[in-house]
């Protein structure tokens, strides 16, 4: 008996070997990097992780594209340069006559206008919307206009299922011309709504329309109906119109000169018509029950038939060819492209190694050419290696990118415990008894460069951050004193909320504040994602954070502090610095417009001092010394059609 | 069994005499119908072992249906918001009408949902891989898995009932000494030590094997030994300790007295008896090896079931999160049925008393 | 032969197997202690020789020393000889220097063995036709479907009633008469000159003894079969054999042929044994027993291992017969000095067998 199991175990060993052996293995591509997870979503309107995007960059061709070396925006699809009219809100694209999508198809304005205006859409849940939204002119009444439509189709979809809709939802549902029609059917429902704050009030108000007989399926397919006639209408109010086939016109709402590096971002990319085929539909209409627009998830796989839909379908140098989650994501040079007889490597390969050790080995015995991150915790040893030489294929790349903490400036009591911090002078001194160099030299040693501004210094072409400010101890205290915290009545205790890979950079702050300052710090390690929420809901006195730039101007910093910003975690409102924001968006004069960032920034890193600069990152790539066409650069955008490997 | 003691017992009694008589004694449970059905396949098969099936079956869609409720209660209890899967927040409006869409914005109507879902074999979306289904997830990940678990478990008793019998047979010299420290060692070692050790000797140095990865010959034997490694010391200890228990028993001694050689004795007398702790161990060990694998997933990049099943909690993602749990519970459950069902065939004695 | 002369071992040609002062120690913590003490027999061919004594004499692991199915680390044959001869003419065989693949040959196929628990003589995991079936193969030759024919054949010589369905059960589907009928079958399959059965009916109830007595008589009859039967039931002894061997802690202290030693037991042992029976009819008295207990094989007593249970020296010394000295004894405060002391003709101080009749040899001072 024992006989069987041993030879079904010998069996079974056989099978699987046999079967494995059988499978013919597949050549290896041309070129072959590393990825610790795989990619969230091929969405280009949808990504927002660094991974995601480079793979996008790749795939898809926006009307300009980035310079493998500076970065800077270059020729796209559209013809370079594109005009721009004397008041530079109008930009008019020509697109190039040989641009053509992976299936031969060409490339049409509309395309661009389809993918843009998916991506304001709010089914698409697109973190990068802004960058549309904030400059094309109307995207954003057009935006608002749909999340309302959509705030209330999803309001009466849930009561004609039976279900209770929440006093928000509510609200916004008595606001919208519907309610009229709800009300003078009569009924239950017909009653006015109660006062805003009054809570009972509000709970017996709701219960009446949830068990009221109203028909609430018939007012909800009236309110689609209404929506979707009134769509196409608003959209036309939208800055985008294809003057033909060939020429798309962008209208912005104001001045923007780094328009053209914003149309090189993945959210900006045109989408192959065939992906309406896959959209949702309901009674008809291209909208789901609750008005949004979906498309199938399944369209970004190479593989995907349904409805006649024929797989993704894409314009840049490469193609999906092969998608195996969390194994390897195979790309195919585009033979549409059109500048294909200039692209090398004509497979290239996306491994997905969890551990990123065993992607250094990897690396290291040539299975993969290059890591475009190496996040090992001996990576100060790497960084020794970068700066030495040792290495010469390891390259500490000087980010755009900046490490700081945010200061609560906003909240008057954090959990029951005072907030100090609202107080400029107090967070002023804790930034002067902070020693960067120390912190990064000593305490990190993975080459960063100490922060003293929040826009990374030498890096935006045309501007310079102002100094900031360099530890002085001394001045820290009489600030302290000056605030009113003399010895005697000593600040109170001041929490750090940090994230567990943030461990030796926090205690290195406490043990540096309480011995400069006297300050007792405690500190609270929380998991990435309540962290977040926590964050976001200011329920902090100190907290980690970081910022990557998404664009080549230092407004994608410094927007983050407005007043109000989705991104504004400190809670800071500062109406001077608004004015001087808002003003340098209207300069005409670009060193006019640099001197008010700087004065700007100034404002954030010399006075009030919302967040804590640190450093600015210094991410090791590794690149095998035969594959030429990889440059380290500070956005760490690598596109491959430029990649040549020798063998 | 007692029916058959009583007519054994009857016959022995009238033995001799009916034996005598001329006249050969019906045993009333030798024609039972259902005895006679059953030996036709195998004396160790019978209606017995169907109604456990069955009633194992039973129970295990009630366990399923309990480990559902509280992973769920759990899904919703820990703070997150799966919609939003971004770094920045969503508009409210967005947020909820995602979530209806999705029917999260209810916890009952999603409880209701999601497991009308699974009946179906449909297990949903997944947040953090927005491209992706669960049921695509898991349909690529899962063989994987399996292949990796059944074949580490193979080689741990491959490895481990032959050393474990060795071992008990040269109890107390040389090879028993080793043994046990090999297993001391196989059991203490983390499995990212003894895979990354691995890796480096056969990979790196050696060239033998790719770094990782999946889809080839090469890439099977390293993490299926690493895997293996502690299963196999645990089945090591296991038939040893079992080998000792049966090697004094009176059968064994009746073995040897019947004049059998002393590998007969071990392997066939011994072994089988001895095997029954190492049998009910397989059952939740293989379950245990085709889920609980994410450490040696993650060193040696193999695209397998555990790491979904951690990535999923650690990034809040309800339906992947509830969609591996459910798939690891059923495995589980019907691991242990089928090892409940195979002892019954291997040990006569239970077949009874289950 | 003189009374009063030792039992001189010869090497008769008619005895199958003939245990010449055998010595068998075991290890135990601090040392090692002899269970069987210096003790001969010998087995006529076509005999039935019984062993007999209390728990503890070392009659089981005489047997089992025969078979060498001792773990020779911890047990180990200090002296003597075991010669078995399974065909008069043939060469005999001395079984204490056989390696252990040629005792495998001789197990099973020359020498058979029943045991005590029929419950857990057999393997719970496999049929009795498999099992069966595999002494058959072994010893037969013959494999497969033949073997399984063979197994049923041997059942229905037993006695098994219903071997076509008994082959297919396993052994706690079978009663205790049953299995032991099977152990038999696969003792005998393999055709043995000698079977070894050590308490064959202890586990058994009386019915069904006297059955499986039956069954070993008869295969004796038909196979020319010797048997030695180790026992501590008397009435068993009385039934079946032909000669009786009384052991008392790890020695011979009496042997004679069973008529004899029944009819009269020179050993006080032996009376005390006879004398604890009990008998139907009769007035109804106490029972008779033996006071006192086998002794501890590791504080071996000095003298006449019996004399601390000996009513016959003790009665002796009350007497005053002869010298006696002051001793533990359970019958009374003196016993016989010679039963005691270091006797000038035996320096191990135990009596020796010598004859005292034809065929009837004691080992006591006094018989």
């Amino acid at each position: 008996m024992i006989r069987v199991l041993l030879l079904g175990c010998l069996l079974l060993i056989g099978l699987a070997g046999a079967w494995y052996g059988s499978r013919a293995s597949e050549p290896p591509a041309d070129f072959r990097y590393v990825n610790p997870s795989d990619l969230h979503t091929l969405d280009p309107a949808r990504m927002s992780w660094t991974p995601d995007l480079r793979v996008a960059l790749n795939v898809w061709e926006g009307l300009t594209s980035y310079d493998p070396q500076t970065t800077a925006p270059v020729e796209g699809t559209a013809l370079w340069p594109p005009t721009c009219s004397p008041d530079r809100r109008v930009y008019t694209f020509a697109l190039r006559p040989d641009a053509r999508w992976s299936n031969g198809d060409p490339v049409t304005a509309a395309d661009f206008i389809r993918g843009w205006r998916r991506a304001v859409e709010p089914g698409t849940a697109a973190d990068y919307a802004f960058l549309i939204t904030d400059y094309v002119a109307g995207a954003k009444e057009y935006g608002r206009w749909r999340l309302e439509g959509v705030g209330v189709l999803t309001a009466l979809s849930r009561l004609s299922d039976g279900w209770r809709i929440t006093p928000e939802q509510a609200q916004a549902l008595v606001r919208h011309p519907i309610w009229r029609d709800v009300q003078a059917a009569g009924g239950p429902a017909s009653l006015p709504p109660p006062a805003a704050d009054d809570k009972p009030a509000w709970d017996a108000f709701l219960d009446r329309l949830t068990r009221g007989a109203v028909d609430w399926r018939g007012f909800h397919d009236a309110a689609f109906e209404a929506h979707v006639a009134e769509m196409d209408e608003r959209f036309a109010s939208v800055g985008l119109r294809a003057v033909d086939e060939r020429t798309l016109e962008v209208r912005l709402a104001r001045p923007c000169p780094y328009f053209l590096d914003l149309t090189a971002f993945p959210t900006l990319m045109p989408i192959h018509a065939s992906i309406e085929l896959l959209r949702e539909c309901y009674r008809g209409a291209p909208l789901t029950a609750e008005g949004l627009v979906a498309y199938d998830p399944q369209w970004t796989k190479p593989d995907y038939r349904r409805n006649g839909y024929g797989g993704l379908v894409s314009n840049g140098a490469y193609g999906v060819a092969d998608w195996r989650f969390k194994r390897r994501l195979r790309l195919a040079a585009n033979p549409y492209y059109h500048d294909r007889e200039t692209v090398a490597c004509q497979t290239v390969d996306m491994l997905v190694y969890p551990d990123v050790s065993t992607s250094l080995l990897a690396y290291e015995t040539g299975e993969v050419d290059f890591l475009p991150a190496m996040e090992v915790p001996f990576d100060h040893e790497i960084a020794r290696l970068a700066e030495s030489g040792e290495r010469p294929d390891f390259h500490l790349c000087v980010t755009l990118a900046t490490y700081f903490f945010n200061f609560n400036c906003a909240s008057e009591e954090v959990e029951g415990r005072p907030n100090p911090l609202r107080d400029a002078r107090v967070r002023r001194a804790l930034s002067l008894a902070t020693d960067r160099e120390a912190l990064v030299k000593r305490v990190l040693q993975r080459g960063d460069r100490p922060a003293h501004s929040l826009v990374p210094p030498d890096a935006i072409p045309g501007y310079q951050p102002p100094a900031g400010l360099r530890p002085d101890p001394e001045a820290a205290r009489r600030l302290l004193v000056e605030a009113g915290y003399a010895p005697g009545s000593e600040v109170p205790p001041l929490e750090i909320l940090y994230t567990p890979s943030d461990e030796r950079v926090c205690q290195a702050l406490a043990r540096m504040w309480e011995e400069e300052l006297g300050i007792r710090v405690e500190l609270r390690c929380k998991e990435t994602k309540t962290f977040a929420e926590d964050r976001a809901a200011q329920r902090y006195l100190i907290a980690r954070a970081n910022w990557y730039a998404d664009y080549n101007d230092p407004t994608t910093f410094l927007d983050c502090l407005l007043t109000g910003n989705g991104n504004n975690d400190s809670g800071y409102a500062n109406p001077a610095y608004d004015a001087l924001l808002a003003e340098a968006a209207e300069a005409a004069d670009a060193a006019v417009r640099a001197e008010l960032l700087q004065q700007a920034e100034a404002l954030i890193v010399e006075q009030d001092c919302p967040i804590l600069p640190i450093l600015h990152y210094a991410t090791p790539i590794a690149i095998k010394p035969n594959v030429h066409g990889l440059y380290p650069n500070a956005r760490l955008v690598f596109p491959f059609r430029y990649v040549r490997v020798e063998r | 069994m007692a029916k058959s003691r009583r007519a054994g017992a009857m016959l022995s009694r009238d033995g001799p005499a009916n034996v005598r008589a001329g006249m050969p004694a019906p045993s009333a449970w030798a024609c039972h119908p259902y005895r006679r059905r059953a030996s036709a396949w195998h004396p160790g098969l019978g209606s017995a072992s169907l109604r456990l099936v069955l009633r194992r079956l039973g129970w295990g869609v009630v366990t399923l249906a309990c480990v559902y409720a509280v992973t769920f209660v759990m899904v919703i209890s820990v703070p997150g918001n799966p919609v939003q899967q971004g770094a920045r927040n969503l508009p409210p409006a967005a947020a909820q009408a995602l979530r209806v869409r999705y029917s999260m914005d209810n916890n009952w109507r999603y409880f209701g949902e999601f497991a009308w879902g699974a009946l179906r074999g449909d297990f949903g979306p997944t947040f953090m891989y927005a491209d992706w289904t669960c049921n695509q997830i898991i349909a690529q990940a899962l063989p994987v898995s399996a292949v990796l678990g059944v074949l580490a478990i193979a080689l741990a008793v491959l490895i481990g009932v032959p050393a474990g019998v060795l071992s008990a047979v040269r109890r107390d010299r040389w090879f028993d000494w080793l043994t046990l420290g090999c297993v001391l060692v196989g059991i203490s070692l983390p499995t990212f030590v003894t895979g990354s050790v691995l890796l480096l000797v056969f990979a790196v140095y050696l060239h033998v094997v790719p770094i990782g990865g999946w889809g080839t010959l090469a890439h099977l034997p390293l993490p299926a030994v690493t895997l293996a490694l502690p299963f196999a010391a645990y089945i090591t200890r296991l038939t040893r300790v079992g080998m000792l228990d049966v090697l004094g028993s009176d059968f064994i001694r009746t073995a040897r007295a019947k004049g059998l050689s002393r590998r007969t004795v071990i392997w066939k007398h011994a072994l089988k008896p001895a095997a029954l702790p190492v049998l009910s161990y397989l059952g939740p060990a293989t379950a245990q090896a085709m889920t609980g694998s994410f450490v040696v997933e993650k060193v040696f990049a193999v695209p397998g079931l555990g790491q979904h099943f951690v990535n999923a909690a650690l990034n809040h993602d309800p339906g992947l999160i509830l969609s591996t749990v459910l798939v690891l519970a059923a495995l589980l459950i019907a691991f242990n049925i089928m090892v409940d069902v195979l002892y019954a065939w291997v040990d006569p004695r239970i077949k009874g008393a289950v | 032969m003189a009374p009063g002369r030792m039992k001189v071992m010869s090497l008769n040609s008619d005895h199958v197997l003939e245990v010449h002062d055998l010595r068998v120690s075991f290890a135990v913590e601090g040392g090692r202690f002899l269970a069987v003490d210096g003790v001969s027999w010998s087995v006529p061919r076509g005999k039935t020789v019984a062993l007999v004594g209390e728990s503890g004499c070392g009659k089981s692991v005489s047997a089992l020393t025969i078979m060498r199915l001792l773990s020779e680390p911890p047990a180990r044959i200090e002296a003597g000889s075991i010669r078995f001869r399974p065909e008069p003419q043939a060469e005999p065989l001395e079984l204490t220097r056989l390696s252990e693949r040629e005792m495998q040959s001789v197990r099973g196929r020359r020498i058979g063995m029943v045991f005590q628990e029929p419950m857990s003589a057999l393997n719970p995991v496999y049929t009795i036709g498999e099992q069966l079936a595999e002494t058959i193969a072994l010893h037969q030759g013959v494999r497969g479907r033949a073997a399984r024919d063979a197994a049923i054949e041997a059942l229905r010589e037993v006695e098994v009633p219903s071997p076509e369905q008994r082959v297919k059960q396993y052994p706690h589907e079978l009663s205790g008469g049953m299995r032991q009928r099977v152990m038999i079958a696969m003792a005998l399959c393999g055709r043995p000159a000698l079977l070894l059965a050590d308490e064959p009916t202890t586990a058994l109830d009386v019915t069904i003894q006297a059955s499986i007595l039956d069954l070993l008589r008869q295969a004796q009859v038909k196979l020319g079969l010797s048997i030695v039967l180790i026992t501590h039931d008397l009435g068993v002894v009385a039934q079946t054999a032909d000669c009786v061997y009384v052991m008392y802690a790890g020695t011979v202290v009496e042997h004679a042929p069973t008529p004899e030693l029944f009819a009269n037991p020179l050993h006080p042992y032996t009376q005390g044994l006879l004398k604890c029976v009990p008998r139907m009819g009769g007035v109804r008295t106490r029972l008779e027993a033996i006071p006192g207990q086998v002794p501890n094989p590791r504080r071996p007593v000095a003298g006449c291992p019996f004399h601390p249970r000996c009513c016959l020296s003790v009665e002796r010394a009350e007497r005053g017969a002869a010298p006696s000295i002051r001793a533990d004894s359970a019958f009374g405060e003196r016993v016989l000095s010679r039963c005691v002391e270091i006797h000038p003709d035996e320096p191990s101080g135990r009596p020796v067998l010598r004859q005292q009749g034809s065929e009837h040899f004691v080992a006591c001072w006094e018989a």
